[in-house]
């Protein structure tokens, strides 16, 4: 049946392993311990410590007690004693919950879906337009692409807050609409995603499509059975530039969704609760966690699959 | 070409396929698919950026263009006459000088962690921490070290500088913005610098060294010219992040009910001020005249440096 498919699949696949083992390291003597080796693990000593400061800082205030707070004249270095209080009230706090769901988690729960389907369905989309100029053969191929890459070489990061205008027209700036914004422009191919995977694609065999042509796969089967899985870790690493950058989107939040509670994001949860501390009574334990705990699951996430975040960004950049 | 014929024979011979499947039909789905990413880029992004163009040059209410009246460069000369619009710019253009010190923190920490460390593994994943963390947590993170009374800056310092919100000395703004953003944009410089400083050929380092160069020397004349192409990239990068602060400055200079951004507006940025003039207020006629702008000016200062990069690749 399909097993040529197959095998070639294999080998490739064996050939990119094979491949990534011989990078070779520079050869280098051992140095003999000297000044300048020294001063090197300072330096990075120093900056681990500057990195990693503001997060103890924050842990520490977290399960500082109120009480504490109130009497203090100076930091808190170390709590007397460790409380649970400050998270304690962002789940509890009748300010903070919109229908019976703390504001935290609602905003998480809603940067997840606003997040995910137009970055799976764009994803998607985009790798479909590069299999198509890969594969296809069709007129005006080579000028559609270099069309295609010169709109995405256009700088337009100033317009950022000029759509605002055009949606609003549209009327998706009211009621439930007002996530359509955030959503629809991201479900289609976009143009830097496909300048980024069509070199991927021409990275590998053709002869792989070739055979399974006289298989007897179609169009759609070859793509989802071939070249999706083919794919995967430039996939990957366009994945994480998205997610990381729609999970800590606040601008566009701000933008659309500050006058619907009941979409605000994780980001604009985080900052208008804070922000609504900070007129009120201040509640710095609370301010801590809130920002310990918006950060939280993006970090565990990162720990645990650090090699694809780090690679992924470091191939984006490489590439372009 | 001919493994693949070597693959036809092999496929008549177990004479699986009895109808040649041909493309044709399907090349002009391919056709058809290759448009998307074009019709969607005009709809959603070029279509309102000339949307504003046209705006710029009309008054209109509460940005319902169904309104819109001629009003020649009314718009323009209001923003240029605007204080508030040059004092936006003025924080903005100290605040883009912190993108400098942020690829030299990035440089020095990449080659560094070069230098055959131990433990520059797990080095290089606690610094790029500050990638993945969002602007507004960042911010309010900092916001606590900075705070007045109970902040541990200023127990450690022995004082009690009002850093987010002295009228007296509103520079002090300023300077947390900047602190914030040389903490967080390094993350990104260090992998890109260390992706690159690997592929440098190691047989060039050798070379240097037999002729007796000193550390200096490699580094100026071989690493340098290796990693050119990523540098010219984060320059590039840079220009736009820099003038783009907008998360950190709404979060340490919220805006009071005379909306000023911090005090004597030292806060507003100017996207914070386009923010503020065109979604907040509903003014995008005046937002779109200042959008132009900071585009115009983005494109100035990147201009050469794209040039430079294309010098590059040919040569």
């Amino acid at each position: 049946m399909q097993t040529k498919t197959l095998r070639i699949l294999n080998n490739l696949q064996s050939d990119e392993l094979k491949s990534s083992d011989d990078n070779f390291k520079p050869r280098k003597k051992r140095e003999p311990v000297s000044v300048g080796r020294i001063a090197t693990y300072v330096v990075l000593g120093l900056y681990t410590l500057w990195i990693l400061a503001p997060f103890m800082i924050i842990l520490i205030s977290s399960f500082t007690p109120r009480s504490e707070f109130e009497t203090a004249t100076s930091f808190i270095w170390w709590p007397k004693e460790f409380s649970l209080e400050g998270y304690q009230r962002l789940f509890t706090n009748k300010t903070f919950n919109v229908g019976g769901i703390p504001m935290l988690l609602r905003g998480f729960l809603n940067t997840m879906w606003i997040t995910l389907i137009p970055l799976a369905s764009g994803l998607l989309q985009s790798l479909l337009v590069a299999y198509c100029y890969w594969q296809g053969k069709f007129p005006f191929k080579n000028s559609l692409f270099m069309f295609t890459v010169t709109l995405m070489f256009i700088p337009l990061g100033a317009f950022g807050f000029v759509g605002y205008m055009f949606y609003d027209n549209l009327g998706w700036t009211e009621g439930w609409q007002s996530v359509l914004p955030l959503i629809v422009p991201g479900l289609f191919a976009s143009a830097s995603t496909v300048f980024f995977l069509r070199p991927y694609l021409d990275g590998i065999s053709g002869e792989i499509v070739e055979a399974a042509r006289i298989d007897g796969m179609n169009f759609w089967q070859i793509f989802f059975t071939i070249v999706l899985p083919l794919s995967k870790p430039a996939l990957i690493a366009q994945f994480i530039f998205g997610f990381v950058g729609g999970y800590n989107n606040y601008a566009g939040a701000l933008m659309y969704l500050v006058d619907e509670k009941s979409l605000w994001t994780l980001q604009l949860a985080v900052q208008q609760s804070v922000n609504y501390m900070m007129e009120g009574d201040f509640d710095y334990a609370f301010q801590c966690a809130t920002a310990l705990l918006s950060m939280l699951p993006l970090i565990i996430v990162y720990l645990i699959c650090q090699k694809f975040f780090i690679e992924g960004i470091s191939f984006g950049g490489g590439k372009e | 070409m001919g493994g693949i014929k070597a693959l036809e024979k092999l496929s008549f011979a177990e004479s699986v396929p009895k109808r040649k499947i041909r493309w044709k039909p399907v090349s002009w789905l391919c056709l058809a698919l290759v448009f998307t990413p074009i019709i969607a880029y005009f709809l959603f992004n070029g279509f309102p950026v000339v949307l504003s163009f046209i705006s710029m040059f009309t008054d209109m209410q509460a940005n319902d263009i169904t309104t819109m009246e001629w009003n020649g460069f009314d718009n323009f000369r209001q923003v240029f006459t605007d204080p508030k619009f040059w004092g936006s710019w003025k924080s903005t253009l100290i605040l883009a000088t912190s993108q400098i010190i942020t690829l030299l923190i990035s440089l020095v920490i990449a080659v560094l962690l070069e230098q055959k460390v131990k433990g520059a593994k797990i080095l290089q994943i606690i610094f790029f921490i500050p990638y993945i963390c969002s602007g507004v947590a960042v911010a309010i993170m900092w916001m606590w070290v900075f705070n007045k009374d109970l902040g541990i800056l200023n127990s450690i310092l022995g004082q009690n500088i009002d850093w987010l919100n002295d009228s007296d000395r509103p520079m002090r703004l300023i300077v947390c913005v900047y602190v914030t953003i040389v903490w967080q944009a390094p993350a990104y410089g260090i992998v890109m610098f260390k992706a690159a400083l690997k592929n440098v050929n190691p047989a060039l380092y050798e070379a240097a060294s037999l002729d007796g160069a000193n550390a200096f020397y490699k580094f100026w004349h071989v690493t340098l010219p290796g990693i050119k192409s990523v540098l010219l990239f984060l320059l590039l990068a840079s220009v736009t992040q820099g003038l783009a602060v907008f998360d950190s400055v709404l979060v340490l200079a919220p805006l009071d009910w005379t909306q000023t951004a911090g005090p004597d507006n030292v806060g507003l940025t100017v996207n914070y001020y386009i923010y503020l003039q065109g979604v907040y207020n509903d003014e995008m006629e005046y937002a779109a005249v200042m959008s132009w702008f900071l585009f115009a000016v983005t494109f100035l200062i990147s201009f050469p440096i794209i040039r430079a990069r294309n010098k590059a690749s040919e040569g």
